[in-house]
Formats: C-alpha cells, sequence, structure tokens
C-alpha cells in the first residue's frame, strides 16, 4: 500500500514540476514579447493557456484521488494540500502570462514608443523569483523560499517607482495615456506574478515546518 | 563443528544396525545353539546315566521285586531332580519317582517310550503339566537275555536355566561381543568424521569463493569422490571468475570510453528517471553526478526546453533532434543541441530514452559574432558606396547646375573612396593578424623599444604638426623586449593617431615606457576629450565608435583599436585603456620581456575577440 502511495506521489510531482517548468515559460515568452513587440509570440502565449488550464484540472483530480485511496497523515497529507495550493497558485499565473501577452500585443501595435520603466529589471527579478520558489519546492529548500519571500518587496518597491514614473510621464505626454495605461497594466501582473510566487513559497515552508508564515512579515536574514 | 549432521546420521544408525546385528546373532547363538549343545550333552548324560541304571533296573523286575524297583525310581539320585520311569512292553507304568504306579497308566504314546520299544534309545522334549516345566526325556529299551525288550527305562531331567558353564561361556561372548561393538564404533565413527570434515572443507572453501576471495583453492585429503568434487568445484570457480573479470573489464571499457567523451550521454527509463549519466553530461547541465543517479531529470534539471525535448524523444520512434536552453537571459546561459533516440530492449519493450547533447554555446556565439560583424562591414561598406554613387550619378547625369559644385562633388567621392580604402585595408590588416597569429606566423625577437616608439612617432609627425601638437618621448635607451618591430610600430601608430585625432590643437600628447620585474609598459597619453567609462569595456570591438559622427568626419575606420589590441595579443601582451570624461585617455601597452612569460596564454591561445 506504501508503495503505492510513493509511487503516486511522485507521478504527482513529476506533473506539478512540468506545470511549473510550462508557467515559468509562458510568464518569460510573455515578458519577452512585450519588451521587444512581438506580437506573434505574445499570440503564442495566449493561445497555449488552455494547455495549463487542463494541467491544473489533472493535478487537482490526482490529488482528490490519492486523498480519497489512501487518506494519507502527516508529511504526506501537507504536501498534497501544498502541492493543491500550489497549483492553484501556478493556473493564476499562468492567467497573468497571458494577460501580460494582451498587453505586448497592444504595445507591438506601438513600437514607436518606449516603455517608460525599466521593464526588464523587473521581469528578470519576477522571473528568478517563480523559478526559485519552485526549485524550493523541488528540493525542499526552506532558506530558498525565505528568499523568495523576502525578493517580494523588491519587487513591490519596483511597482511603486513604476507608478510614479507614470504619473510623470502622463503629465508630460497626455497624448499617451492609453500606452502608459496599458504598460502600467502590464507592470501590475508582474507584481501579481511575484506575489504568486511568494504564496508557493510560503506553502514551501509550511510542508517543511508544518507552520503557516503567510501573512507574517519576513525577517529571515540570509 | 559442522560435522554433527552426516556423523550423527550415519553413525548411531550405523551403530544401531550394528548392535541390531550382533543381538540378534548372539541372541541366536545363546538361546538356540548353545542351548541345544548343552540340552545334546545333557540328553548324552542322561542317556550315561539311564544305561548305568539299567542293569540294576533289569534285575530287580527279573526277581520281581517291584517295590525295590520303585524305591530305585524315588531313589534316583541323578542330578538335577530326575525323574525315573519304567513302564513294561506295552507302555504301562511300572514304577515313577514322582508318583505311585497302579493307574494302569500307559505311557506307550509317548514319543521316547514309542522309540525305546521299537528297540531305540528315544529322547524328546516336551512340557510337562505337572511340573509345569520343560522336560527331557530319555528312555532306553530294556532288554532280556533272549534279546526281547521286557519295558521301557526312562529318565527325565526339566530344561533350567543355563547351567553355570553356560553362563560363563555367555558373559565372555558378552563381553567379546561389547569389544567388538566398541572397536566396530569407533571405526566408524573414524570414517564418519573423516567423510564430513572433508565436506566440511568444501563448504568453507564454497562459502569463502561466495564471498569473493578467489585466492585459495579448496584442497581436502580424504576419500577419492570428496578430493573429486573438491576438485571439480575449484575448476568451476576458475571459470567463473575468468568470466566475471572479462565482463568488468568489457563493461570498463564501454564506461571509459563513454565517459571520455566531449559529448554528454545520459539515459532514462519510462519515468525520465536517470539510468546513467557521464560526466561531459553532468558537466554541461551544471549537475553533480552524484546527486543526478538515480534521480528524476524534471527535478535535477528544471528546465522546461529539456523536459519537452525528452518528452518528443519518448513519444516519437525516430530519433529527434532539439535545442536547449539553460539559464537563459544568465550570464551562464548555455545551449546545448540534443539528439535523441529511443532506448528498447531486444524483446521491443521500451526502456526508455537516450540523449546525447553537444555544448554548442561557443559555436552559437561566434555565428552571432560573425552575422554582426558581416551586417557591420556590410553597413560600413555600403555607406561610402551609396555616397559615391550618387555624386557620380548626379556630376554624370546632370549637368549645368552640377557644374557648379563640380570640384565639391569630386572631393566628396575622393574622401568617401578613401574612407572605403582604409576599411578594406584595415580589415585586410586585422583578419591577416589573426590568421598569422593562428598560424604562429608572428614572428618575435628581442628588440630595442624606443627605437619602435621613435619610428612611430616620426610617422605621425606630419599630423602633428599639422594641429601644433606636441609628442614626448620618455623611453630608457636600453629597454628591449621579445617583439615584433613593425607591427608594434604599427599599434603604436595607431595609438597615436587617436590621440591627435581627438586633441585640441596645442596641446601634449605623451608616450612612456618603462620596464617593470617581468614585463614592459608602453604608455600613450592625451589631453584630449577622454571617454566615458560606459565604453570603455566595448572600445577594442570592432567597429565600436563612441560618437559616429565625429568618427567619421575624422576618417576614422573604427578598426584601429581593434587592430592594436590584436597586435598586442600576438605578443603575448594585453592593453588596458584608463579615461574619464574631459580628463584625456591612457593608452598601456602590457608586454612580457620574454616570449615565456606570456600574460595572455600566447597568441595561440587566443579566443577570437569582437
Amino acid at each position: 500500500m506504501q508503495k503505492h502511495l510513493q509511487r503516486d506521489m511522485e507521478i504527482l510531482k513529476n506533473k506539478l514540476i512540468v506545470m511549473g517548468g510550462e508557467t515559468e515559460d509562458r510568464v518569460y515568452k510573455a515578458t519577452l514579447s512585450l519588451i521587444n513587440r512581438d506580437a506573434r509570440m505574445a499570440n503564442d502565449v495566449i493561445k497555449a493557456d488552455q494547455e495549463i488550464d487542463q494541467m491544473e484540472v489533472e493535478i487537482e483530480e490526482h490529488c482528490l484521488k490519492i486523498l480519497a485511496l489512501y487518506q494519507p497523515v502527516a508529511k504526506d497529507l501537507r504536501l498534497i494540500i501544498a502541492i493543491l495550493k500550489i497549483n492553484n497558485d501556478l493556473e493564476r499565473i499562468g492567467d497573468l502570462a497571458v494577460n501580460i501577452a494582451e498587453r505586448g500585443v497592444f504595445l507591438a501595435s506601438h513600437k514607436e514608443f518606449e516603455i517608460f520603466f525599466d521593464i526588464k529589471k523587473m521581469a528578470l527579478k519576477v522571473e528568478s523569483m517563480l523559478t526559485s520558489s519552485i526549485d524550493s519546492l523541488v528540493q525542499l529548500d526552506v532558506p530558498l523560499a525565505h528568499k523568495v519571500r523576502a525578493e517580494d518587496d523588491e519587487v513591490d518597491t519596483l511597482n511603486r517607482e513604476m507608478y510614479d514614473r507614470a504619473k510623470e510621464v502622463m503629465v508630460q505626454n497626455p497624448e499617451h495615456i492609453n500606452f502608459i495605461m496599458h504598460a502600467i497594466s502590464a507592470g501590475r501582473h508582474l507584481e501579481r506574478i511575484a506575489d504568486h510566487a511568494t504564496n508557493i513559497a510560503e506553502d514551501v515552508i509550511y510542508l517543511e515546518e508544518a507552520e503557516i508564515v503567510r501573512h507574517t512579515p519576513e525577517v529571515y536574514e540570509d | 563443528m559442522r560435522t554433527p549432521n552426516l556423523i550423527w546420521r550415519l553413525f548411531p544408525a550405523q551403530i544401531a544396525i550394528l548392535l541390531a546385528i550382533l543381538a540378534l546373532a548372539s541372541w541366536y547363538y545363546g538361546t538356540k545353539v548353545l542351548q541345544d549343545f548343552e540340552t545334546t550333552e545333557r540328553l548324552e548324560g542322561l542317556e550315561i546315566g539311564t544305561l548305568l541304571l539299567e542293569p540294576r533296573v533289569t534285575e530287580l523286575v527279573r526277581e520281581g521285586k517291584f517295590r525295590e524297583l520303585g524305591e530305585i525310581c524315588r531313589q534316583s539320585d541323578l542330578p538335577g531332580a530326575v525323574r525315573t520311569t519304567v513302564v513294561d512292553r506295552d507302555g504301562l507304568l511300572l514304577c515313577d519317582s514322582s508318583r505311585e504306579p497302579g493307574n494302569r497308566e500307559n505311557l506307550s504314546y509317548n514319543p521316547e517310550i514309542k522309540a525305546a520299544l521299537s528297540g531305540e534309545v528315544g529322547t524328546a522334549i516336551r512340557f510337562n503339566g505337572a511340573s509345569d516345566q520343560d522336560m527331557l526325556y530319555v528312555a532306553i529299551p530294556l532288554i532280556a537275555n533272549d534279546r526281547q525288550i521286557w519295558g521301557v527305562l526312562r529318565n527325565a531331567v526339566p530344561v533350567t536355566s543355563p547351567s553355570g558353564a553356560l553362563r560363563k561361556l555367555n558373559q565372555r561372548v558378552g563381553l567379546g561381543l561389547l569389544l567388538a561393538i566398541i572397536t566396530i564404533a569407533w571405526l566408524t565413527y573414524i570414517t564418519t568424521r573423516r567423510i564430513s570434515r572433508a565436506l566440511g572443507e568444501i563448504t568453507t572453501g564454497a562459502l569463502r569463493y561466495a564471498g569473493g576471495d578467489f585466492s585459495r583453492k579448496i584442497t581436502v585429503s580424504g576419500p577419492a569422490e570428496v578430493v573429486s568434487l573438491a576438485q571439480a568445484f575449484n575448476h568451476m570457480v576458475a571459470q567463473l571468475d575468468k568470466r566475471l573479470k572479462e565482463e568488468a573489464s568489457r563493461r570498463n571499457e564501454l564506461e571509459t570510453v563513454v565517459s571520455s567523451m566531449v559529448e554528454g550521454v545520459i539515459a532514462f527509463d519510462h519515468d525520465a528517471n536517470i539510468l546513467y549519466m557521464n560526466d561531459a553530461a553532468a558537466l554541461q547541465l551544471d549537475v553533480s553526478r552524484f546527486e543526478a543517479q538515480g534521480g528524476n531529470i524534471l527535478e535535477v534539471v528544471r528546465n522546461i526546453d529539456l523536459l519537452r525535448f525528452i518528452q518528443k524523444t519518448m513519444a516519437g520512434a525516430e530519433p529527434s533532434e532539439g535545442t536547449v536552453v539553460l539559464n537563459r537571459g544568465r550570464e551562464d546561459e548555455r545551449i546545448l543541441q540534443m539528439h535523441g533516440a529511443q532506448l528498447a530492449d531486444p524483446v521491443m519493450k521500451r526502456l526508455g530514452a537516450l540523449i546525447v547533447c553537444n555544448d554548442v554555446t561557443r559555436l552559437l556565439r561566434l555565428e552571432n559574432l560573425r552575422r554582426d560583424f558581416v551586417a557591420n562591414v556590410s553597413h560600413e561598406l555600403k555607406t561610402p558606396i551609396t555616397s559615391i554613387k550618387g555624386y557620380v550619378e548626379t556630376l554624370l547625369y546632370e549637368a549645368g547646375e552640377a557644374r557648379l559644385h563640380f570640384r565639391e562633388f569630386l572631393g566628396i567621392i575622393l574622401k568617401h573612396a578613401n574612407r572605403l580604402q582604409a576599411i578594406v585595408e584595415d580589415l585586410l590588416t586585422l583578419s591577416r593578424i589573426e590568421q598569422e597569429s593562428r598560424r604562429e606566423e608572428i614572428r618575435l625577437k628581442e628588440g630595442s623599444i624606443k627605437e619602435v616608439l621613435a619610428e612611430a612617432i616620426e610617422v605621425c609627425a606630419t599630423k602633428a604638426a599639422d594641429k601644433l601638437i606636441e609628442i614626448s618621448l620618455h623611453c630608457p635607451d636600453d629597454l628591449s623586449a621579445v617583439i615584433n618591430p613593425p607591427l608594434l610600430e604599427q599599434a603604436i601608430s595607431n595609438l597615436l593617431d587617436n590621440a591627435i585625432k581627438y586633441s585640441r590643437p596645442e596641446s601634449m600628447v605623451s608616450v612612456e615606457a618603462e620596464s617593470l620585474d617581468s614585463e614592459v609598459l608602453i604608455r600613450v597619453s592625451d589631453t584630449g576629450p577622454g571617454i566615458a567609462a560606459q565604453h570603455l569595456p566595448r572600445l577594442f570591438e570592432r567597429f565600436y565608435v563612441i560618437d559616429k559622427a565625429r568618427s567619421r568626419k575624422m576618417g576614422g575606420t573604427g578598426l584601429g583599436l581593434t587592430i592594436v589590441k590584436h597586435i598586442v595579443q600576438s605578443h603575448g601582451g594585453k592593453i588596458t585603456a584608463n579615461s574619464e570624461s574631459g580628463r584625456g585617455s591612457i593608452f598601456t601597452i602590457h608586454l612580457p620581456r620574454s616570449s615565456r612569460d606570456s600574460l595572455t596564454g600566447g597568441p595561440a591561445a587566443q579566443a577570437p575577440v569582437s
């Protein structure tokens, strides 16, 4: 019985890792299409979203099956719960990537304007957070998870800077307000992705330490 | 002692059988043979006794003294409580020591009586109900003078337990038996133990082999069969050992071959767990081979391209090809080209996949550089050509208006043509230097630095004079290094050219040389506009210009510094630029004193630079 449970857990974990990888890829392509104003790449991302949705459903069903079949306890139970929640977060991140791609489509048709804030820096940061959060799950690396939580503050700061800059630019170039709004939207989506990545990290911490750290400030020092 | 089993099986069984047989034999002997012997002896004794008694009895009967006869019967004192009986010729009881006659008993039915009545000595052994024991009977016929049988005299003794003699005999036999048993038992024990010990040796030896120790052969002494068994064992083990060694060496060969490959080789099972990964693969994927073994590829290398490639490989029947980018966008970005095929065992059951990967990062980077270079060159060459064509066409087709600007247009055309020429020359120089340094054709020999510097200054003298710029030279007369004078001269003059170009009129350009422990430093400094920090890293790149407009105006090709860098590198040295916006620039060339002290690993070790 134990052997079957372990095997099913392995399969489930692998499925989640695959979904994580695909989500990372979507985020990367979405932000790239935004920066490079590549409408084709953006459309690819939008079209591929249903794959992510399908994966989410599959993983959830698999989790329910394991719960019903094996009634796991303790560490295994926490793992299933963590996977259920992370599954949800990944699907949301996939949706946000689509949103960013949609902004990318718009900005691609307005190539003459430059994005007024350092979106590349923000994107790199967010992608790194996402990768680290999934890594922390795979390796069950709690210090890494804490690090991800700490990095969320940086992204929030970048977001605030973006808003401040946007206000300036809007005043200076009122005719480009539409463009600026789309750009702000993209930045906001990135910030939301960072939040979800943080959620994933918190779920990992819960899994390992059976402690819910959500809503508590991160005071972890490297 | 491992022998109990065999010994305790053989030994007791043998002894038991022995005991049984001997006991049976002795019982038979004791009860039957000896008894019969004794019985016979007794019978004979009885017979003799009876015969001795006969005359007396006959006399008494002839005289008719039956009462005396009775007395005799009663009083007959043969040892062993004898019972005497006399019967007449018809079998009628005349007298008996155990009872009174007179009942007209007839004993003729008794076999011994019957035999005696017919003239023979009769004997019998019979159970006697009256005395409740077995009795021995001897009957002799009483023969009268006229040879007529007138009666039978019979004596009887009970068959009792063996006499003392017999008992003693039996004891002796018993003792002998015991000794025999002990001896045989001991001999059996010895033999059995010898066999079981030999077998034990073989067992120990076999266990030793099982433990992997093939060093000692099994040697036993004992019965021939056991020895042959041991020898056969040894032979079998020797064969096994040889075969195992062959297998191991074959496996080692394979392992060595795969390990030495530059290409990475990874084998997966159908769950994407890593079955095998060689060193090259571990290096390329940046994982530890230890951690990777047995783990799932998804956890070990979390890369979506790799995952998709593995899925593609396992899904398709044909070998697949793909590209995987690791650490995308980061500094340590790595691009691997992968070829994958399914692993199938002879039963055509799918085992997993095999992937061979090549690190093509450098290759792709080179390709990118080349592409950029070609684009750059094309652009640089096209621009002057377009201009030239434009002005030439104007001159050709538009007379009149154009004539006024005749000289001006021709001047411009000439300028562009010169520019083209300069670019092409520089490209050729660069190409030549690269080629020569690659083929190690650049000859270096000990030469005077001061001479080279002086020559270079000479070459630029005119241009300097035009702008009233003074070039100063500070160099020890005896300073020398291993150099290629013409090339070094060209490098210095390129630097001077730049310095002069970008300095204000009437300013100073200085050339200094000094020697340190293992290297020679040559510095060209100017007080021109300087170079901003962000340009410094890319300064020596091909066609890199800070200000396109100004560079073109000055007639620059964008290749000057690149040429300098290549020349310096082919000397085994390096060049650095120090500058700040508005504060002039200093270009420092470091040259090794001798070709042994190469600072960059020598010309042949260069990686192609941009």
